[in-house]
């Protein structure tokens, strides 16, 4: 194995235990040196991610995280997000309701990850609730839900996972009903649909989000 | 957390979100989530050759933003 072979595997896992990794980097201190900028910025990579994790948990390549302590990253990561996103909101002039929600799912891309993971019921029914809005059990594979400010009101901000990929969901139950009006800005496609309360913002990148419009029309007890 | 320290978390994290979605997605299964190569393949529905590739070049990403941002800092 040549230094070229060896970053680009450390450049993909800096963790590897390859044994012809760990060879050449015995001899190599060019690429020891090489792997643990690679680590480090790795452990860089998941404080920016998990904003409050404690430091001793970080010292080491996280583990496979419990689903408990993987959505109380999300939501430290969400809180800081959320004190940025609102004083953006605070300075600027208001916006579409479309290019506010577009901005809005960009402050929390980190929710557009593809999982088998689902939110559990008791955390999806006390977001919904805070907005008057029960979800039929069983209606649709949410991986992550939190109630954000969204226009000068707390909404249900959903991730319904489907076959093609995530698709983000905005409940917003002020707002003036409209039209349905297509969405397609800055990489996000989507939909305002009207809703029984104020309209739903349904947003992918490159994924259909009509089913998901359907299912939460359908599914959504207001 | 010192202010540096905290800076750098900041930055990190600004470069995170600037990274395509394709790029992302594989990094932070790996890193904040923990899985395998081959559990982000599966996840994402690509080969463990494209997993590789991508956090591969979402790494190099990160480090050219971050030696930028070094080097434009005062």
């Amino acid at each position: 194995m040549n230094c070229d072979e060896l970053r680009t595997i450390v450049g993909a896992e800096p963790n590897s235990t390859n044994p012809e990794v760990l060879a050449h980097i015995e001899s190599c201190p060019a690429c020891a040196r090489y792997r643990q900028e690679m680590q480090a910025m790795d452990q860089l990579i998941y404080r920016a991610l998990a904003v409050d994790a404690p430091v001793e948990k970080i010292d080491s390549q996280p583990s496979r995280q419990e689903p408990s302590r993987v959505w109380r990253m999300a939501a430290s990561v969400l809180v800081a997000v959320l004190v940025g996103a609102m004083s953006l909101w605070l300075l600027t002039p208001r916006e579409s309701i479309a290019a506010e929600a577009i901005a809005h799912v960009k402050h929390e891309q980190f929710s557009l990850v593809r999982t088998s993971e689902t939110v559990d019921e008791q955390t999806l029914e006390k977001v919904l609730a805070a907005s008057r809005l029960r979800l039929k059990p069983g209606a649709a594979r949410v991986s992550y839900a939190q109630s954000c400010p969204f226009r000068g009101q707390q909404v249900p901000h959903l991730v319904v996972q489907t076959e093609q990929g995530p698709v983000t969901a905005l409940v917003v139950t002020d707002a003036p009903t409209q039209q349905r009006e297509h969405i397609d800005e800055d990489g996000f496609q989507g939909d305002i649909i009207p809703a029984p309360r104020g309209v739903i913002v349904v947003l992918g990148q490159n994924v259909p989000v009509d089913e998901v419009a359907k299912t939460l029309l359908s599914a959504l007890e207001y | 957390m010192a202010v540096n320290d905290q800076h750098e978390v900041e930055e990190m994290r600004r470069a995170i979100l600037k990274l395509d979605v394709i790029h992302r997605e594989p990094l932070v299964l790996q890193v904040l989530l923990g899985y395998s190569t081959e559990e982000i393949a599966q996840h994402l529905d690509i080969s463990v050759a494209a997993v590789l590739t991508r956090l591969f070049r979402a790494r190099q990403v990160l480090r050219q933003q971050l030696l930028g941002a070094e080097g434009s800092r005062p």
